[in-house]
Protein backbone atom coordinates (compact mmCIF):
# COMPACT_ATOMS: atom_id res chain seq x y z
CA UNK A 1 0.00 0.00 0.00
CA UNK A 2 2.79 2.38 0.34
CA UNK A 3 4.48 1.46 -2.56
CA UNK A 4 1.32 2.50 -4.57
CA UNK A 5 1.07 6.08 -2.43
CA UNK A 6 4.24 6.93 -3.15
CA UNK A 7 4.42 5.93 -6.89
CA UNK A 8 1.43 8.27 -7.09
CA UNK A 9 3.05 10.88 -5.66
CA UNK A 10 6.05 11.06 -7.65
CA UNK A 11 4.11 11.23 -11.18
CA UNK A 12 1.97 14.25 -9.72
CA UNK A 13 5.32 16.00 -9.28
CA UNK A 14 6.49 15.34 -12.95
CA UNK A 15 3.06 15.88 -14.30
CA UNK A 16 2.77 19.56 -12.97
CA UNK A 17 5.73 21.28 -14.12
CA UNK A 18 5.61 19.69 -18.09
CA UNK A 19 2.23 21.01 -17.95
CA UNK A 20 3.90 24.51 -17.54
CA UNK A 21 6.56 24.27 -19.89
CA UNK A 22 6.39 26.95 -22.47
CA UNK A 23 9.18 26.83 -25.26
CA UNK A 24 8.36 29.59 -27.66
CA UNK A 25 6.22 32.69 -28.02
CA UNK A 26 5.83 35.38 -30.81
CA UNK A 27 6.31 38.88 -31.29
CA UNK A 28 4.47 40.37 -34.12
CA UNK A 29 5.62 44.16 -35.55
CA UNK A 30 3.43 45.99 -37.89
CA UNK A 31 4.37 48.77 -40.10
CA UNK A 32 2.08 51.70 -41.38
CA UNK A 33 3.24 54.18 -43.93
CA UNK A 34 1.32 57.85 -44.28
CA UNK A 35 0.28 58.77 -47.99
CA UNK A 36 3.20 61.62 -48.75
CA UNK A 37 3.53 63.69 -51.79
CA UNK A 38 4.96 66.98 -53.33
CA UNK A 39 6.02 68.60 -56.03
CA UNK A 40 7.93 72.09 -55.94
CA UNK A 41 9.56 74.26 -58.19
CA UNK A 42 12.66 75.91 -56.65
CA UNK A 43 12.13 79.23 -57.69
CA UNK A 44 10.02 81.16 -60.91
CA UNK A 45 11.46 80.98 -64.28
CA UNK A 46 12.44 84.03 -66.16
CA UNK A 47 14.05 83.76 -69.27
CA UNK A 48 14.46 86.56 -72.53
CA UNK A 49 12.03 84.70 -75.00
CA UNK A 50 13.51 86.73 -78.01
CA UNK A 51 17.06 86.38 -79.52
CA UNK A 52 19.17 88.98 -81.31
CA UNK A 53 17.59 89.20 -84.12
CA UNK A 54 13.95 90.10 -82.08
CA UNK A 55 12.91 86.26 -82.98
CA UNK A 56 10.78 84.22 -80.63
CA UNK A 57 12.94 81.88 -79.63
CA UNK A 58 11.98 77.85 -80.32
CA UNK A 59 12.45 76.43 -77.05
CA UNK A 60 12.79 77.17 -73.46
CA UNK A 61 14.08 74.71 -70.72
CA UNK A 62 11.85 76.56 -68.27
CA UNK A 63 12.73 73.94 -65.13
CA UNK A 64 12.87 70.93 -63.30
CA UNK A 65 10.03 70.49 -61.14
CA UNK A 66 10.32 68.02 -58.41
CA UNK A 67 8.19 65.35 -57.55
CA UNK A 68 8.24 63.45 -54.33
CA UNK A 69 5.27 60.34 -53.63
CA UNK A 70 4.96 57.19 -52.35
CA UNK A 71 1.47 56.42 -53.94
CA UNK A 72 2.44 52.92 -55.77
CA UNK A 73 1.73 54.95 -59.26
CA UNK A 74 0.84 58.59 -59.95
CA UNK A 75 0.23 61.27 -62.72
CA UNK A 76 0.64 64.76 -62.92
CA UNK A 77 -1.86 67.32 -64.27
CA UNK A 78 -0.59 70.45 -65.78
CA UNK A 79 -2.83 73.96 -65.62
CA UNK A 80 -2.01 77.28 -67.12
CA UNK A 81 -3.79 80.69 -66.10
CA UNK A 82 -3.72 82.28 -69.16
CA UNK A 83 -4.54 79.09 -71.32
CA UNK A 84 -5.84 79.68 -74.98
CA UNK A 85 -7.16 75.56 -74.88
CA UNK A 86 -5.82 72.32 -73.76
CA UNK A 87 -2.75 72.33 -76.18
CA UNK A 88 -1.52 76.02 -76.22
CA UNK A 89 -0.83 77.96 -73.28
CA UNK A 90 -0.25 81.58 -73.16
CA UNK A 91 2.39 84.57 -71.60
CA UNK A 92 0.61 88.02 -71.07
CA UNK A 93 2.21 90.65 -71.20
CA UNK A 94 1.69 92.67 -67.52
CA UNK A 95 -0.73 95.97 -67.81
CA UNK A 96 -2.36 94.98 -71.09
CA UNK A 97 -3.69 91.81 -73.15
CA UNK A 98 -1.04 91.50 -75.61
CA UNK A 99 -0.14 87.00 -75.41
CA UNK A 100 2.83 85.39 -76.58
CA UNK A 101 1.10 81.60 -77.28
CA UNK A 102 3.00 78.53 -76.60
CA UNK A 103 3.06 74.75 -76.16
CA UNK A 104 4.47 72.99 -73.31
CA UNK A 105 6.27 69.39 -72.71
CA UNK A 106 7.11 67.62 -69.58
CA UNK A 107 9.60 65.50 -69.86
CA UNK A 108 10.17 62.34 -67.35
CA UNK A 109 14.32 61.84 -68.87
CA UNK A 110 13.88 61.71 -72.51
CA UNK A 111 9.99 60.51 -72.65
CA UNK A 112 7.53 63.53 -72.98
CA UNK A 113 4.76 62.53 -70.14
CA UNK A 114 2.06 65.63 -70.70
CA UNK A 115 2.21 67.86 -73.37
CA UNK A 116 -1.52 68.88 -72.27
CA UNK A 117 -3.38 71.03 -70.38
CA UNK A 118 -5.62 69.14 -67.38
CA UNK A 119 -4.38 66.02 -69.02
CA UNK A 120 -3.47 63.80 -66.87
CA UNK A 121 0.05 62.48 -67.63
CA UNK A 122 1.49 59.05 -68.06
CA UNK A 123 1.43 57.04 -64.92
CA UNK A 124 4.76 56.90 -62.88
CA UNK A 125 5.84 54.82 -59.83
CA UNK A 126 6.58 56.13 -56.52
CA UNK A 127 9.60 58.10 -56.36
CA UNK A 128 13.43 58.25 -54.73
CA UNK A 129 13.31 59.85 -51.55
CA UNK A 130 15.17 62.40 -53.03
CA UNK A 131 12.73 62.91 -55.57
CA UNK A 132 11.89 62.50 -59.40
CA UNK A 133 12.92 65.48 -61.39
CA UNK A 134 10.98 66.23 -64.43
CA UNK A 135 11.58 68.73 -67.36
CA UNK A 136 9.59 71.39 -68.10
CA UNK A 137 9.81 73.34 -71.60
CA UNK A 138 8.23 75.75 -73.70
CA UNK A 139 8.38 75.63 -77.34
CA UNK A 140 7.45 79.14 -79.51
CA UNK A 141 6.68 79.65 -82.77
CA UNK A 142 7.83 83.01 -84.40
CA UNK A 143 5.13 84.41 -86.84
CA UNK A 144 6.95 87.49 -87.63
CA UNK A 145 4.90 89.25 -84.98
CA UNK A 146 6.01 92.33 -83.48
CA UNK A 147 5.80 91.46 -79.40
CA UNK A 148 5.78 95.29 -77.14
CA UNK A 149 8.20 94.95 -75.00
CA UNK A 150 7.94 94.02 -71.39
CA UNK A 151 7.52 91.29 -68.76
CA UNK A 152 5.05 88.66 -69.96
CA UNK A 153 3.59 86.21 -67.41
CA UNK A 154 2.10 82.76 -67.31
CA UNK A 155 0.97 80.94 -63.65
CA UNK A 156 1.15 77.19 -63.83
CA UNK A 157 -0.29 74.88 -61.63
CA UNK A 158 0.77 71.43 -60.89
CA UNK A 159 -1.35 68.39 -59.52
CA UNK A 160 -0.32 65.26 -57.95
CA UNK A 161 -2.84 62.23 -58.67
CA UNK A 162 -2.94 58.89 -56.98
CA UNK A 163 -3.50 56.25 -59.19
CA UNK B 1 2.68 -9.78 50.60
CA UNK B 2 5.91 -7.17 50.39
CA UNK B 3 7.81 -9.99 48.96
CA UNK B 4 5.81 -11.17 46.61
CA UNK B 5 4.74 -7.65 44.89
CA UNK B 6 8.36 -6.70 44.62
CA UNK B 7 9.08 -9.94 42.36
CA UNK B 8 6.16 -9.29 39.83
CA UNK B 9 7.21 -5.69 39.31
CA UNK B 10 10.55 -7.22 38.39
CA UNK B 11 9.49 -10.12 36.23
CA UNK B 12 7.32 -7.17 34.61
CA UNK B 13 10.44 -5.13 33.58
CA UNK B 14 12.26 -8.02 32.75
CA UNK B 15 9.60 -9.22 29.90
CA UNK B 16 9.73 -5.36 28.64
CA UNK B 17 13.36 -4.98 28.62
CA UNK B 18 13.80 -8.05 26.26
CA UNK B 19 10.80 -7.03 24.00
CA UNK B 20 12.52 -2.94 23.39
CA UNK B 21 15.83 -5.33 22.66
CA UNK B 22 14.18 -7.05 19.49
CA UNK B 23 13.16 -3.50 17.62
CA UNK B 24 15.23 -3.18 14.57
CA UNK B 25 16.40 0.35 13.13
CA UNK B 26 15.27 1.77 10.19
CA UNK B 27 15.87 5.12 8.01
CA UNK B 28 13.69 7.04 5.75
CA UNK B 29 15.27 8.01 2.33
CA UNK B 30 13.57 11.10 0.87
CA UNK B 31 14.79 12.73 -2.44
CA UNK B 32 13.90 15.25 -4.23
CA UNK B 33 13.68 15.83 -8.25
CA UNK B 34 13.03 19.02 -10.18
CA UNK B 35 12.13 18.83 -13.60
CA UNK B 36 13.77 21.09 -15.59
CA UNK B 37 11.25 24.48 -16.46
CA UNK B 38 11.17 27.20 -18.70
CA UNK B 39 8.56 29.73 -19.33
CA UNK B 40 8.26 32.70 -22.13
CA UNK B 41 5.87 35.54 -22.08
CA UNK B 42 5.86 38.40 -24.03
CA UNK B 43 3.49 41.27 -23.50
CA UNK B 44 2.49 44.44 -25.51
CA UNK B 45 2.63 42.56 -28.98
CA UNK B 46 1.73 43.92 -31.51
CA UNK B 47 3.87 46.64 -32.12
CA UNK B 48 2.95 49.24 -34.30
CA UNK B 49 5.72 51.41 -36.50
CA UNK B 50 3.82 53.94 -38.34
CA UNK B 51 6.42 55.99 -40.71
CA UNK B 52 5.54 59.46 -42.17
CA UNK B 53 5.71 58.63 -45.37
CA UNK B 54 9.15 60.71 -46.18
CA UNK B 55 11.67 57.84 -45.66
CA UNK B 56 12.01 59.14 -42.70
CA UNK B 57 12.78 56.61 -39.81
CA UNK B 58 9.82 54.86 -38.23
CA UNK B 59 8.26 55.85 -34.36
CA UNK B 60 7.26 52.61 -32.84
CA UNK B 61 3.90 53.01 -30.29
CA UNK B 62 5.37 51.12 -27.72
CA UNK B 63 8.21 48.37 -26.31
CA UNK B 64 7.49 45.12 -25.91
CA UNK B 65 8.22 42.90 -22.51
CA UNK B 66 9.75 39.44 -22.49
CA UNK B 67 9.51 37.52 -19.41
CA UNK B 68 11.79 34.54 -19.03
CA UNK B 69 11.44 31.83 -15.73
CA UNK B 70 13.76 29.11 -15.46
CA UNK B 71 15.43 26.97 -13.37
CA UNK B 72 18.68 25.58 -15.19
CA UNK B 73 22.05 26.81 -15.17
CA UNK B 74 22.60 27.55 -18.61
CA UNK B 75 19.55 28.31 -21.40
CA UNK B 76 19.54 30.05 -24.79
CA UNK B 77 16.87 31.98 -26.21
CA UNK B 78 16.27 32.59 -29.95
CA UNK B 79 15.05 35.16 -31.99
CA UNK B 80 14.18 33.87 -35.30
CA UNK B 81 12.45 36.51 -38.01
CA UNK B 82 9.66 34.87 -40.25
CA UNK B 83 11.36 37.66 -42.69
CA UNK B 84 14.78 38.41 -42.22
CA UNK B 85 14.00 41.59 -39.94
CA UNK B 86 12.41 43.05 -42.97
CA UNK B 87 8.40 44.39 -42.29
CA UNK B 88 6.94 42.96 -45.94
CA UNK B 89 3.47 43.73 -47.65
CA UNK B 90 1.21 41.48 -49.17
CA UNK B 91 0.34 43.92 -52.10
CA UNK B 92 4.07 46.06 -52.07
CA UNK B 93 5.67 43.72 -54.29
CA UNK B 94 8.20 41.22 -53.25
CA UNK B 95 11.32 43.34 -55.23
CA UNK B 96 13.79 44.73 -51.80
CA UNK B 97 12.53 48.29 -52.23
CA UNK B 98 9.20 47.12 -51.22
CA UNK B 99 10.33 45.41 -47.93
CA UNK B 100 11.21 47.75 -44.96
CA UNK B 101 14.26 46.38 -42.49
CA UNK B 102 14.19 47.28 -38.47
CA UNK B 103 15.83 46.51 -35.82
CA UNK B 104 15.06 44.88 -32.34
CA UNK B 105 17.25 45.19 -29.35
CA UNK B 106 16.32 43.15 -25.83
CA UNK B 107 17.87 44.73 -22.25
CA UNK B 108 17.95 42.72 -19.79
CA UNK B 109 15.85 45.20 -16.48
CA UNK B 110 17.91 44.21 -13.87
CA UNK B 111 16.28 41.81 -11.21
CA UNK B 112 17.27 41.37 -7.16
CA UNK B 113 19.42 38.06 -6.94
CA UNK B 114 20.21 37.75 -10.56
CA UNK B 115 23.06 38.26 -12.45
CA UNK B 116 23.72 37.46 -15.94
CA UNK B 117 26.31 35.52 -17.01
CA UNK B 118 26.80 34.71 -20.63
CA UNK B 119 26.16 36.84 -24.22
CA UNK B 120 23.07 38.30 -25.90
CA UNK B 121 23.51 39.20 -29.35
CA UNK B 122 20.58 41.62 -29.33
CA UNK B 123 22.32 44.14 -26.94
CA UNK B 124 22.35 46.67 -29.08
CA UNK B 125 19.64 46.74 -32.30
CA UNK B 126 20.37 43.94 -34.98
CA UNK B 127 18.39 43.16 -38.02
CA UNK B 128 17.18 39.33 -37.96
CA UNK B 129 18.60 38.93 -41.35
CA UNK B 130 19.84 35.43 -39.00
CA UNK B 131 18.63 33.75 -35.83
CA UNK B 132 19.96 36.04 -32.92
CA UNK B 133 20.78 34.27 -29.28
CA UNK B 134 20.90 35.48 -25.30
CA UNK B 135 23.01 32.75 -23.74
CA UNK B 136 22.86 32.11 -20.20
CA UNK B 137 26.71 30.08 -19.70
CA UNK B 138 26.17 29.94 -16.04
CA UNK B 139 23.90 31.21 -12.80
CA UNK B 140 20.81 31.50 -15.18
CA UNK B 141 18.40 30.34 -12.81
CA UNK B 142 16.24 33.36 -12.67
CA UNK B 143 13.62 34.60 -9.95
CA UNK B 144 10.72 32.89 -9.32
CA UNK B 145 8.73 35.65 -11.00
CA UNK B 146 11.46 35.57 -13.71
CA UNK B 147 13.62 38.13 -15.47
CA UNK B 148 12.70 40.72 -18.49
CA UNK B 149 14.23 41.98 -20.89
CA UNK B 150 12.63 45.28 -22.71
CA UNK B 151 12.17 44.61 -26.34
CA UNK B 152 12.41 47.97 -28.46
CA UNK B 153 12.26 47.82 -32.50
CA UNK B 154 13.45 51.00 -34.41
CA UNK B 155 13.95 51.28 -38.10
CA UNK B 156 16.16 53.69 -39.68
CA UNK B 157 15.91 56.75 -42.25
CA UNK B 158 15.50 55.64 -46.02
CA UNK B 159 19.07 56.99 -47.83
CA UNK B 160 18.20 59.76 -50.68
CA UNK B 161 18.82 57.35 -53.15
CA UNK B 162 16.41 54.60 -51.82
CA UNK B 163 12.78 54.40 -53.56
CA UNK B 164 9.99 55.15 -50.68
CA UNK B 165 8.21 52.58 -48.92
CA UNK B 166 4.85 52.69 -50.76
CA UNK B 167 1.73 54.00 -48.67
CA UNK B 168 -1.44 52.13 -48.47
CA UNK B 169 -0.74 48.65 -47.60
CA UNK B 170 -0.04 46.68 -44.30
CA UNK B 171 3.57 45.70 -43.42
CA UNK B 172 4.16 42.91 -40.76
CA UNK B 173 6.71 40.39 -39.64
CA UNK B 174 6.43 37.67 -36.95
CA UNK B 175 9.79 37.08 -34.52
CA UNK B 176 9.56 33.86 -32.57
CA UNK B 177 11.05 33.66 -29.36
CA UNK B 178 12.32 29.98 -28.06
CA UNK B 179 13.83 28.76 -25.35
CA UNK B 180 16.03 25.92 -24.66
CA UNK B 181 17.60 24.40 -21.78
CA UNK B 182 20.97 23.65 -21.40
Amino acid sequence: MKKVLFLMFVCSLVAVPLAASQGSVQLIINGNITPYSSISMPEPSTFWILDEDDNLIPSKHVGDPLVIANWRAWKVKVDSLYKLDMEQGRLKLDGSEVYIPYRFALYDGAEVIASRFNDPSVSLPRTAVAGRPLSLYFYFSDDDTRWPAGIYRDTLVFSLIAD
Amino acid sequence: MKKLTVLLIAALLAVGFVGAAETSSGSLVVNGSVTGYTLLSVTDSPILVTFNGTGAAGTPDRTANLNLKANRTAWTVTFDSANDGLLVSPTAGVEATSKIPYKVQATLIPAVGFTFTGTNQLSSAVQLTEPKKIEATSAGRTPKAGINYTLTVSAIDQADADILWQADTAYTDTITISVTQG
